[in-house]
């Protein structure tokens, strides 16, 4: 008896462990593998010269936290000799001279807007099944539980921009 | 009053000294005897060490380690005050032991039964207060006496119980160093892993077990994902996030079992749907969520009945 009581005194004195954060978990994991990825994609697109001059510039166009997490990683690390910029738009007015420009679910609507006005500057990426065909050059996707990448080599080659190896080699989908 | 009652107890506890013929009249055993019946423990254990040495066969008799051992005992408990580090416990339970492998026709069996059965109970108690990420150790060394010595005593007695609440409680412990410390010693994550296994393996159905497997294998997903650094080499980056993905799905059925057992635990849908939402399989992360915000919403439905039957009776 007095075996069980002192047990269950145990009990009292010590807590459960809790999940931490969970959902909101989740959304921060997912910004910051997108915002690596954005990283690693400016690191690894060949830039011709004319891009090579400046700030370099990675715009984030409706995604307030994606923004905030690239903006606190990536402002003023380099790519290359420039400094990475991360700006946040929340009108297509406001785009110009980005080198790689996130585009969220919510304003995809206006992608094509956004493609003629950049059409021969912009990286633009985002995140929507076939967004490729509507004139993304890097568009995320989920394939086995994990955040991957496919990219429009064709589109980007016209631009004048070179994938470099390591993105054909690890990009779900090449079109 | 009392004092006399004592001395009656005592004489009568150690009547076969005199009465059985068991010893020849030893002096030292004597004086030792009056002078636990004074209170004088050290003193009786004195007077016990000499006549060990000097009274011929006491050695070979169950009742001289059964005095012996009561005399450590009040040692423990009235001079050491029960400190974890007393000696006299050691002592006692060495010369408890010795009494009762001598004790051929179980004379002092069920007293001497009882005094390691408090005792295992004191290391018990030492176990609890020296579970935390510094005493640890101590309280896994105490917990190990308690579990022999309670076995010893009571062979026939389940533990299981104890084993479960122990496991489960060290590794807390385990998992609270492994989060606190900047290197994350995975270590600690695989000893409290191992734990709550220990723990399903004797009860599979455990809740407490089940929710903490999930939880430690989740935050490990997390951890890896949010330890990234943010200029990490993309090759290095893809293999964390498979990791990452390995340990959410790992966490899945350990905390789809918690919710079988739990179905109405909202830290556990949460759980879930935190996975999920991690899995990128949002279907099912809405699924959890509404399951939520249905409880949520029941749970307010109940705290209300009561003030709306108030009302009523107004």
């Amino acid at each position: 008896m007095l075996i069980s009581l002192k047990i269950v005194s145990m009990f009292l004195f010590l807590p459960m462990m809790t999940v931490v954060g969970q959902v909101d978990d989740a959304t921060k994991a997912h910004n910051k593998i997108k915002g690596i990825y954005m990283y690693q994609f400016a690191k690894l697109i060949n830039w011709p010269k004319e891009f090579r001059s400046g700030d370099f510039i990675i715009g984030v166009y409706g995604d307030e936290p994606l923004y905030k997490q690239m903006s606190s990683a990536y402002n003023d690390k380099l790519i290359g000799n420039q400094k990475i910029k991360v700006d946040r738009y929340i009108s297509t007015s406001e785009i110009s001279n980005c080198h790689i420009l996130y585009v969220s679910e919510k304003k995809i609507g206006n992608l094509e807007k956004i493609r003629k006005k950049n059409k021969t500057k912009t990286i633009i990426v985002g995140q929507q099944e076939g967004l490729l065909s509507k004139g993304a050059a890097i568009n995320f996707v989920i394939k086995d539980s994990r955040i991957k990448f496919e990219i429009n080599k064709t589109s980007v080659d016209k631009q004048g921009l070179i994938f470099g190896q390591t993105l054909i080699k690890l990009a779900s989908d090449i079109l | 009053m009392i004092a006399h009652i004592k001395t009656i107890l005592i004489f009568i506890l150690f009547i076969p000294i005199i009465s059985s013929g068991q010893n020849k009249y030893c002096i030292y055993e004597f004086k030792a005897l009056k002078a636990y019946d004074d209170k004088d423990y050290l003193t009786a254990k004195a007077y016990m060490d000499s006549a060990l040495v000097t009274c011929f066969d006491i050695k070979e008799k169950a009742y001289t380690w059964h005095v012996l051992g009561f005399i450590y005992y009040d040692i423990y408990k009235k001079i050491d005050k029960k400190d974890p580090s007393s000696l006299a416990r050691e002592k006692t339970i060495e010369s408890i032991k010795k009494s009762l492998e001598l004790d051929t026709i179980s004379e002092f069996e069920k007293l001497n039964k009882k005094v390691l059965v408090n005792l295992a109970i004191s290391y018990w108690n030492n176990s609890v207060t020296h579970l935390d990420t510094i005493n640890y150790e101590k309280a896994i060394s105490f917990y190990n006496s308690y579990v022999d010595l309670y076995s010893f005593a009571n062979p026939d007695y389940n533990l299981e119980q104890s084993e479960i609440i122990f496991n489960q409680e060290l590794a807390y412990i385990y998992d609270k160093k492994f989060l606190n410390t900047q290197s994350k010693n995975e270590d600690y994550f695989n000893q409290a892993v191992k734990l709550h296994k220990k723990v399903l393996s004797i009860d599979s159905l455990n809740y407490k077990s089940n929710m903490a497997l999930g939880t430690l294998y989740y935050n490990l997903g997390v951890m890896y994902i949010f330890a990234l650094e943010d200029d990490i080499d993309m090759f290095k980056f893809i293999e964390a996030q498979d990791r990452a993905v390995d340990n959410f799905k790992i966490s899945l059925p350990y905390l789809k079992t918690a919710y079988q057992i739990q179905p109405n635990d909202k830290e556990t849908i949460t759980g879930i749907a935190g996975v999920y939402h991690q899995l990128h399989e949002t279907e099912k992360f809405m699924t959890y969520m509404n399951l939520l915000e249905d409880i949520k919403s029941k749970d307010k439905e109940k705290e209300l009945e009561p003030k709306l039957n108030k009302e009523e009776d107004k």
